[in-house]
């Protein structure tokens, strides 16, 4: 039987994760040797899952012992008009950095720019401009795929099966490049008007306020829905800086998360929220004020390893998608159902989204709460009941920020149809279903 | 946690075992024997037939067991041999037994824990050494040195991989009453069972240990000795 090395073992754990899975990893740098790590995986009896950065929140990337392919050597970056192609291993940070001289920009960028293309695509990432642009996809113009079923195919938006193939979880094969369009833009800044909220009321009513490009809002669970919200536009002048130098930054570097320690108990909790709202209220900027695209996007890179705060328990994030016509009420009962746990979550961030097209889609008309919560006993019972109330008030969730959902709970979001259909065409690129995460098994997709 | 307890089967490595089982951890044993294992249940037990002396199955059945754990926190290195020599005998045979058993059998499974563990960032690795590896002295001139190889090598990876955060823990015991010590008198020698205590109580540290702190006061002592006149003692 060939054998994989075990030099080649790693321990992969998702963003913030006390802990993961060990399996082998590979870094094929061609199509072929793709095919060999698929040949090597069937003769060893072993599942493939795709690691990209590592930014996922659970366990899409791994199985126990499986092989786990990294595309990092896919790293290409080559323009043509208004698109882009891009190897699969490109992260965010090298794309924006490869598009800005250009005076262009990703149309759909994380929080982060740690995550590579393939998994952006494979998760179907959003950003502050969701509501307006949409998702990932939308960015999508074509990708190229290698799959176990041994054919290199490029899927575009015509073929149905694009749209299972973002937000698939990589559970169709390697992404090993994708061509994307991008937004011209007239400086590398935007103009950021900042906004102090009072309660849930003021968060919804400021996210039907006046159009922009990008929104989002901070929001303080343990105060009654208030906090502070940013909306940013394209500035159409430049900045007065030069964009590609201002970076998020924290004063406290790499060591933040060590700092930020002491601040995510229950009462630490409060204290800072109730700081970070006076000081915001306090300091209102009165006018719009520039910052650089890159500074505005990126904010979890502000504070390097910000995630080890949560150490040792680790970190929980939770994040709802919510109809516009149930999420005020849902978003309340979610403040409620902590109050009675007495777990508040130590960082909440609301958005705008619109529906895509994706088979498995987790967008909808309405808004998103991402709630972080460290790891701590009595938290699995009060994700249990804000699950429950969300799936109820027809709620969906997010393959990325996801690490807690149960298969009932996936078939609740999800037809059986479209469940089956999603299986039906994976099988078309994998019919051994060699791909397969700890994910995809919990949620009975593979 | 997933453990692999080689040379598993019978002595010391099956009290460890018994102990592993007792706490709830996964277990795969190893070695040539399974009689002594028909009472421990088969949830959370593995047996696999491995010869330590076989080199060249070892790469296979390591990733076979791993597969079996579906991960790994710790590998003991339980296996070792102690021949029975006379004070005028000088057998190759039986030397170089030891050090296939004691020394290459110990590296051939412990390389392979240490490239996974580098990779991984996470681990332990235990090698049940010997108070007989700390001197060379007149009785069993092959059983001391391959103890003083695999002290020596375990030193060594305790060296290169601490920077992994990988533990690599050496345990020195004296006279445990195992099939090893049969032929010699056992009722002032400790029990298996309490030196697989023991030993498993020094899981995650790094670093070399007796069993009592009596064996390390003596041991201490013994190594001041000089040459000269150690050799004149009936040690």
């Amino acid at each position: 039987m060939p054998l994989p090395d075990p030099a080649n073992s790693v321990h992969i754990a998702g963003f913030g994760q006390p802990t993961g899975a060990d399996a082998y990893l590979y870094r094929p740098g061609s199509t072929a040797e793709i095919f060999d790590v698929y040949q090597l995986a069937r003769d060893s009896g072993r599942s493939v899952s795709f690691v990209g950065a590592g930014r996922s929140y659970g366990d899409p990337m791994m199985t126990h012992e499986g092989m786990a392919i990294s595309l990092s050597p896919f790293s290409q970056i080559s323009f043509e008009n208004d698109q882009v192609t891009v190897g699969g291993g490109v992260t965010l940070d090298h794309l924006w950095r490869a598009l800005l001289p250009q005076r262009k920009w990703p149309l759909v960028v994380s929080g982060t720019a740690r995550t590579t293309v393939a998994g952006a695509i494979a998760m179907n990432i959003h950003g502050k401009n969701a509501f307006k642009v949409g998702t990932f996809e939308d960015s999508v113009v074509s990708i190229n795929l290698v799959c176990p079923s041994g054919e290199e195919l490029t899927i575009t938006p015509s073929d149905e099966r694009f749209h299972a193939v973002c937000g698939g979880a990589g559970l169709h094969g390697a992404i090993i490049s994708a061509t994307l369009r991008v937004s011209p833009i007239p400086s590398g800044g935007v103009l950021v008007s900042e906004a102090t909220l009072a309660n849930w009321d003021e968060q919804f009513e400021w996210f039907s306020g006046p159009d922009a490009d990008y929104q989002v809002s901070w929001v303080d669970l343990t105060g009654g829905g208030r906090g502070v919200a940013h909306l940013a536009n394209y500035a159409e002048t430049p900045i007065g800086f030069d964009p590609s130098t201002q970076l998020p930054s924290s004063k406290l570097g790499s060591a933040a998360g060590k700092f930020l320690r002491p601040m995510l108990s229950q009462p630490g909790i409060r204290t800072v929220n109730a700081l970070k709202f006076t000081s915001a209220r306090i300091k209102k900027h009165a006018t719009p004020y520039p910052q650089s695209l890159a500074a505005f996007n990126f904010l979890l890179d502000a504070m390097p390893n910000w995630e080890r705060a949560y150490e040792p328990q680790g970190l929980l994030q939770f994040q709802v998608f919510a109809p516009r016509a149930s999420a005020l009420a849902l978003f309340r009962e979610l403040e409620k159902l902590q109050t009675k746990h007495r777990l508040f979550s130590t960082l909440g961030v609301m958005k705008a989204h619109r529906p895509t097209q994706m088979l498995l889609d987790y967008s909808v008309n309405g808004f998103s709460l991402a709630l972080d919560f460290r790891r701590e006993a009595g938290l699995p019972a009060l994700v249990r009941e804000m699950t429950d109330a969300s799936l109820d008030a027809g709620g969906k969730f997010y393959l990325a920020k996801d690490s807690f959902l149960t298969q009932a709970d996936f078939e609740r979001m999800h037809s059986q149809d479209k469940i089956e259909l999603f299986r039906h065409q994976k099988a078309q690129f994998d019919p051994e279903g060699l791909i397969e995460s700890l994910q995809s098994r919990r949620l009975g997709l593979t | 946690m997933k453990v692999i307890v080689v040379g598993g089967t019978s002595g010391l490595g099956l009290a460890i075992v018994r102990e592993l089982l007792r706490r709830g951890d996964t277990v795969v044993a190893t070695g040539r024997n399974f009689d002594q294992t028909q009472d421990l249940g088969d949830e959370r037990f593995f047996r696999l037939v491995d010869d330590v002396t076989q080199l060249e199955s070892i790469p296979e059945h390591f990733v076979q067991a791993t597969d079996l754990l579906g991960g790994l926190d710790l590998i003991i290195y339980s296996s070792g041999v102690m021949s029975d020599v006379s004070i005028e005998e000088f057998s190759s045979e039986k030397d170089i037994q030891m050090i296939q058993v004691n020394c290459a059998g110990a590296v051939a499974w412990l390389n392979l824990a240490a490239a996974r563990f580098q990779g991984t960032a996470h681990g332990c690795i235990m090698g049940i050494g010997s108070m007989a590896g700390d001197r060379g002295r007149r009785g069993q001139p092959g059983y001391n040195a391959s103890k003083a190889y695999l002290h020596s090598y375990l030193e060594a990876l305790r060296n290169r991989l601490a920077r992994h955060g990988v533990k690599v823990v050496t345990m020195k015991p004296g006279y445990v009453a195992t099939p090893m010590t049969a032929h010699l008198d056992q009722a002032k020698m400790m029990s298996a069972e309490v030196a697989a205590r023991k030993c498993l109580s020094k899981v995650g540290r790094n670093g070399e240990f007796y069993l009592t702190p009596v064996h390390f006061l003596v041991m201490k002592v013994i190594q001041l000795i000089p040459g000269f006149i150690f050799r004149r003692l009936n040690v």
